[in-house]
């Protein structure tokens, strides 16, 4: 079975790197990481993930922006976005049903078992 | 003065008829008053005659058929105070008719001693005497009666200063409160403005913490798949960085949960409702720590404009603070109703609040448990952000002060208060609609 394809979009290059290390630890993703939004539509293209782990705030491109871009390119635009945020709560996530806006969210900190369980739901999809 | 045309009237009592005689003789031979005696020879006709008036002066003996010795002179003047009354005495009982002078009679004669002079004269100065003594009893009597009214104005005086002292204190009482609200609305203020401080410092601190967090936890979760956990020790570090850091996630998310109460989403809701939903979604925890649940919440739809989500973690969070004080059983008693404001004296809540205005419907939720209660002194910081009492057994500090930004947030009032058999009691009362 080949792996699948995780673009990690998160200023905090630490993070990415250790969702990185947790995911391909298992066998079963192959994981890049790109801590600038400006950079996520070109690197997007080039990876061409299987999902993507999108960062709401970042100092240059938001993620919400990210999406909007994502959005209008053909080749993009159905490739499933799961947000990660560290400000709103697991309550907040939970009362949304994961889902705000219309996409899946994870609020940070989140744990290697949940982070998986996410992924491969919203892969599925 | 006794120089004129009236007749002085005498009145004679006295057995002796030769003596009585005597003395009438004596008393129309005065030539300068006009004495006009008459005898009467014991005391009960005496006492009669004297009741139809126009005696000016008595000429008593004191041995009669009828009386005998002082009291003769003591019966008539008991009756007739304002008579003047003279004794006639023979030798043998002198010594009692100056007992009689004592006891107010003006004067005493002796038999066959006195002459016309010394009558006359007797009679006289007794109603002179009497006169005197009428004059200064009638004086004393408007002196009494002045100081009576003095008494009654000086008291009138004391009433209106003890009035005034009393008006003094009410006002005192009204600006202690005047003071006091004054005090309160300072407190809500600073209160407001610490909330909304800690509002905006929220979000940021949440992104910049929560953040190192994310990666520390996926790290931990690194390394508890990587090393051999087999060792006891790195198997108990591991667990015990990962609880830490929970628990430091815990602080941030109430952080957001404070100030998220901001963003509430208003809309009609049934309080009874919110509160029944409350209730079942801890079901589980009252019948783990065995606590009896007394439930008197009405069956009318209340409206309230509310946040559902918010509001049951308004009641949740009360109901669970419940929970813990009584962590070995109790019972705990809910009660809705909803209640008219009014003017004076708050039915709910002992101090004025500008949050509702009399005549506001309010609904009110009642929630009392027979916990451990509040210790005095901590009672007015348990709404502060931070404020403790489980230090290490899950407490962040954070849960009433949200449910009190949450609650103000829907302009509605909380309070809480130890109750006097114990345990604790937490008002929540929120604006009624239609």
């Amino acid at each position: 079975m080949d792996k699948k394809k995780i673009l990690v979009i998160d200023d905090e290059q630490d993070f990415g790197k250790m969702v990185k290390l947790n995911l391909e630890d298992t066998g079963q993703y192959t994981v890049r990481i790109e801590d600038k939004g400006a950079n996520a539509i070109s690197v997007t293209k080039e990876f061409k993930p299987d999902l993507i782990l999108l960062d709401i705030v970042m100092p240059d491109v938001d993620g919400g922006e990210v999406v909007h871009q994502m959005k209008k390119e053909e080749e993009l635009k159905d490739i499933p976005v799961v947000f990660l945020t560290a400000i709103v709560t697991e309550g907040e996530v939970d009362s949304q049903r994961g889902v705000i806006a219309g996409y899946p969210f994870i609020a940070k900190p989140v744990s290697v078992k949940k982070l998986i369980s996410s992924i491969e739901e919203n892969l599925t999809k | 003065m006794y120089v004129n045309n009236n007749p002085v009237n005498v009145l004679l009592i006295e057995d002796d008829l030769r003596v009585a005689q005597l003395i009438e003789d004596m008393l129309l031979a005065v030539k300068d008053v006009k004495f006009q005696p008459e005898s009467i020879g014991s005391l009960g006709p005496g006492l009669d005659r004297l009741k139809k008036g126009n005696i000016a002066v008595v000429l008593l003996d004191l041995s009669l058929p009828d009386s005998k010795g002082i009291d003769t002179f003591l019966k008539l003047y008991a009756q007739f105070p304002d008579v003047p009354i003279v004794i006639l005495t023979g030798f043998d009982d002198e010594i009692l008719a100056a007992k009689a002078v004592r006891q107010g009679a003006q004067d005493y004669l002796v038999k066959n001693q006195a002459d016309i002079m010394v009558i006359g004269r007797a009679i006289r100065y007794a109603i002179e005497r009497k006169k005197g003594e009428k004059e200064l009893r009638s004086a004393r009597n408007q002196l009494e009666e002045r100081v009576k009214e003095r008494t009654r104005e000086l008291s009138e005086v004391n009433e209106k200063l003890r009035q005034e002292v009393k008006e003094h204190r009410k006002s005192q009482t009204a600006l202690q409160a005047a003071y006091s609200e004054l005090k309160e609305a300072q407190t809500h203020l600073i209160q407001a403005a610490k909330m909304q401080v800690v509002g905006r410092l929220a979000s940021g601190v949440a992104h910049e913490v929560k953040n190192p967090l994310a990666v520390i936890l996926q790290g931990i979760d690194y390394f508890q798949d990587k090393i051999d956990t087999s060792n006891e020790n790195i198997d108990v570090t591991l667990q015990c960085m990962k609880k830490a850091l929970l628990r430091a996630d815990d602080i941030v998310k109430g952080l957001l949960d404070f100030a998220s109460a901001s963003r509430l989403e208003l809309v009609r809701q049934n309080f009874n409702l919110i509160i029944r939903n409350s209730l079942l979604l801890l079901k589980h925890q009252f019948d783990k720590h065995k606590i009896r649940i007394i439930e008197d919440i009405g069956e009318d739809s209340v409206y309230v404009m509310a946040d559902k989500n918010k509001m049951e973690q308004v009641f949740i969070n009360i109901l669970l603070n419940a929970v813990k004080a009584m962590s070995q059983g109790g019972t705990l008693k809910i009660k809705t109703y909803v209640d008219k404001i009014s003017g004076v004296g708050l039915a709910i809540g002992s101090r004025k609040d500008d949050i509702f205005k009399p005549g506001d419907y309010v609904a009110v939720c009642e929630i009392e448990d027979t916990g451990t209660g509040i210790a005095e002194d901590i009672l007015d910081k348990v709404f502060d952000p931070f404020f403790t009492t489980t230090h290490g057994s899950g407490g962040t500090g954070l849960g009433l002060s949200i449910v009190k930004n949450i609650v103000q947030m829907h302009k509605g009032k909380i309070e809480i208060d130890n109750k006097k058999d114990g345990g604790v009691k937490v008002s929540v009362i929120l604006g009624v609609v239609s």
